[in-house]
């Protein structure tokens, strides 16, 4: 800007000078017609000339001076170089019909010559009038201007700055709030943060309140977790803890009542042991401590040895087991695992059925997965327990589940076994007809997340 | 072939050493060159002529062959009639010089021939070139030229006589130092501060000061004459004087109302305005105190309104 300003206040001023030697000329020239009419080159330099010779270079803050045809100084309103022979370029430019100006900024001052024509038709150059002028008035308003102009930037330019420190003070504000807001809920106290002032802290508050309701669902269900195990862990160490008392309040007794008592304590025993196992594995998988081992695998071969395994159960109470295969299914799975999680699934279908039910285990697949479907005749599962039924220890009914003697992990096991291929599991189920639950494995396993 | 292998690598690390040498070689040559020239001595002098446009005077070096009275005949031959690449020589060819003669500080040269007319700018260009050519060579003050057995005559008739470098001026441009003399009347007061007196005064003014800053430095620094009195307090410095519509408007530093004043401030203020208002672009003149206007000096004279003069003031 400041450039910009040196730029313009050089053009006006060099405007303000040729406008000034325009006017400057125009009035010489009529001066000096006048002169000319009055014969003073014919050596008739009369006072009246020179008065008003001399109040024009007063006037213009100047100096003039007449130089004849033979460059000789006639008039000098500086009465000093009277008679003295000007031969400077610009004045013998002059002589031969040239106008010459020239304008030196640094010492303010200003020339300019012009020829003095004679008045009859040969128009012949009969002198040279030579004026200097000091140009400090000239300058003055412009050099003003332009110091206005600087100052008005300057000022212009502090408040600018002031302005935007406040302006952006004002809209970081909100951002502080966020920032504090932020800290304080991190900090653990869960209390949702909220700064509409603007879209964007109001997306970024939005953002953060999905993540801490996520937070603390989980913090949530972890603790949910804790206690579900400490409560699955206590309740076999309670029953032993009932037998042994009444073993040992008991006193004298007989034999069979010792093996009797004894093989409930044992079965408590397996019991508990499951539980822990199945915790074991679970937390395992979640960590992924246990590796993958994949290999090509007969999908058909396994699934038929899974319900072989599995007859006897159902035969208890005479439930029929089925395998429906739509073609040979070769897949890279790692069998032990994959074997587990489709075990349990069977043994819930086969748990949760109704007497003389059937279970179904359907195997097909396409050019990218194959799906294991395995249905029950089963009681089914409410609705709205549909989509809990994977979480650990989740049971639909605590009592029927602890009869038939489950730990509650199987389904979570099985998803992450399922996971762990990059599959997917889906149950639909209708109340009182039955479940289906639904494997989605890929044929191909591929290393990547 | 070992042989020339040999010769090349032998070369190869003599190069630099003769590159040396080669490059060191010419600066022997001056030492030579110098005992050579001083049997010579040519002199370098400068020559000047005019552009082809007759718009410029230049010069160029001339070295010249001969010496002393010579060497001036050398010269003169050089710059009268001369070939010159961008120009014209300023003396005809017609011209020539006859004989030269040395009287007192003055070198006078006698020439001949269709020497240019009298008051005509030709004629001025040729002194110009025979004074600045020769003069350096002949080591006088002035020349003084005959033409034709005729001592050289200016328009009128009058006898030129000794022409000095110093009768030309080579540069438009006014230096600063170049100063007017402007008669101007200035009031001041008398000795016993009754009545305001004239002075006329020869005032020497440079280009960038205005007559009327003039009259204003004049007037604080005091009158001439014994028995005037100053009517500007001591310290009272001018800040600014512009003329405007015929106004004057003079801006003083505030010692001018201090009560250490010589006269009366009606004295003070009336020496101000009369001696601006007798100027050809004043009427009427406003003052100002440190900028105030607003300002009532003693005996009820207000400076809010330009001012007139006031001629009874003036000693009778």
């Amino acid at each position: 800007m400041l450039t910009v300003n040196f730029i313009l206040t050089r053009a006006y001023l060099r405007a303000e000078i040729n406008s000034s030697v325009a006017s400057m000329e125009a009035e010489a020239r009529i001066l000096v017609d006048q002169m000319t009419k009055s014969g003073y080159f014919q050596g008739n330099d009369d006072a009246v000339n020179n008065a008003l010779l001399d109040q024009m270079a007063e006037n213009w803050n100047g100096r003039i001076r007449i130089v004849d045809a033979g460059l000789r100084i006639i008039r000098d309103t500086y009465s000093r170089d009277e008679g003295m022979y000007l031969t400077a370029d610009p004045v013998l430019a002059a002589l031969r019909g040239g106008y010459v100006n020239h304008y030196d900024a640094a010492s303010h001052t200003l020339y300019f010559t012009e020829p003095i024509t004679s008045l009859d038709e040969n128009a012949s150059v009969i002198g040279v009038i030579v004026v200097n002028i000091d140009t400090t008035r000239i300058e003055a308003p412009i050099r003003e201007q332009q110091r206005n102009a600087i100052l008005l930037m300057v000022i212009f330019l502090v408040l600018i700055t002031f302005a935007s420190l406040i302006l952006l003070h004002y809209t970081c504000k909100p951002l502080n709030t966020l920032a504090l807001s932020i800290n304080k809920a991190s900090d653990g106290s869960y209390r949702k943060v909220n700064v509409p002032n603007y879209r964007e802290t109001q997306r970024i508050s939005d953002a953060f309140n999905r993540t801490l309701g996520r937070l603390q669902i989980l913090d949530q269900s972890r603790q949910e977790f804790v206690s579900n195990v400490a409560h699955e862990l206590k309740t076999p160490i309670t029953s032993i803890r009932v037998l042994a008392d009444s073993l040992m309040g008991m006193g004298e007794a007989p034999v069979e009542l010792y093996q009797d008592f004894m093989k409930d304590i044992s079965e408590e025993i397996d019991r508990e042991s499951k539980i822990i196992d199945d915790l074991l594995s679970l937390s395992r998988l979640d960590n992924n401590a246990i590796p993958l081992n994949i290999a090509r695998t007969n999908v058909n071969e396994k699934m038929e040895l899974i319900l072989k395994r599995l007859a006897p159960i159902a035969k208890v109470r005479n439930i029929e087991l089925l395998f429906e295969s739509f073609r040979p299914v070769m897949a890279d799975i790692d069998d032990v695992k994959l074997t587990l999680a489709v075990t349990n699934l069977v043994e819930n279908a086969i748990k949760y059925n109704k007497d003389d039910g059937w279970v179904k285990v359907s195997l097909n697949a396409d050019y990218q997965f194959f799906y294991i479907k395995v249905s029950d005749s089963g009681v089914g599962i409410p609705e709205d327990a549909l989509e809990h039924v994977f979480e650990r220890f989740y049971r639909v009914d605590k009592a029927r589940s602890r009869a038939t003697g489950g730990t509650g992990l199987g389904l979570a096991i099985s998803r992450g076994i399922v996971a762990m291929h990059h599959g997917e599991i889906k149950v639909y189920s209708k109340m009182g007809e039955g479940t289906t639950f639904v494997v989605r494995i890929p044929l191909h396993y591929i290393e990547e997340d | 072939m070992r042989g020339i292998m040999q010769r090349i690598h032998a070369f190869r690390k003599a190069l630099p050493f003769l590159l040396a040498v080669a490059m060191l070689l010419p600066s022997l040559r001056p030492a030579f060159a110098a005992t050579a020239e001083k049997e010579e001595e040519a002199e370098v002098s400068r020559i000047y002529y005019v552009s082809s446009d007759g718009t410029r005077l230049l010069s160029c070096q001339y070295e010249l062959q001969s010496s002393g009275d010579e060497a001036i005949r050398e010269l003169f031959t050089a710059i009268c009639g001369g070939n010159f690449s961008d120009g014209n020589s300023a003396v005809p060819s017609g011209v020539t010089l006859n004989h030269i003669a040395w009287q007192e500080d003055s070198l006078v040269l006698y020439l001949e021939g269709n020497y240019p007319e009298a008051g005509t700018a030709e004629e001025t260009l040729c002194r110009l070139v025979i004074v600045k050519t020769l003069l350096a060579k002949a080591g006088v003050e002035s020349v003084i030229i005959n033409v034709n057995n005729e001592p050289l005559k200016s328009a009128d008739g009058s006898e030129v006589g000794r022409i000095r470098e110093s009768d030309f001026l080579m540069d438009v441009a006014t230096s600063p130092d170049e100063t007017r003399k402007v008669i101007v009347t200035l009031y001041f007061a008398n000795e016993n501060g009754t009545a305001l007196v004239t002075e006329d005064i020869m005032a020497e003014l440079s280009m960038d000061e205005t007559i009327e800053s003039g009259v204003m430095r004049l007037l604080i620094a005091g009158p001439t004459e014994k028995d005037h009195r100053a009517t500007i307090p001591q310290g009272v410095s001018l800040l600014s004087v512009s003329v405007r519509n015929r106004i004057c408007y003079v801006n003083v530093s505030g010692a001018f109302t201090s009560q250490d004043n010589p006269v009366s401030q009606m004295l003070s203020v009336y020496s101000i305005v009369n001696s601006l208002s007798i100027l050809a672009d004043v009427d009427q003149v406003q003052l100002a105190v440190d900028g105030s206007s607003d300002i009532t000096m003693q005996e009820n004279i207000s400076l809010a309104a330009p001012l007139s003069a006031d001629w009874s003031l003036v000693e009778q």
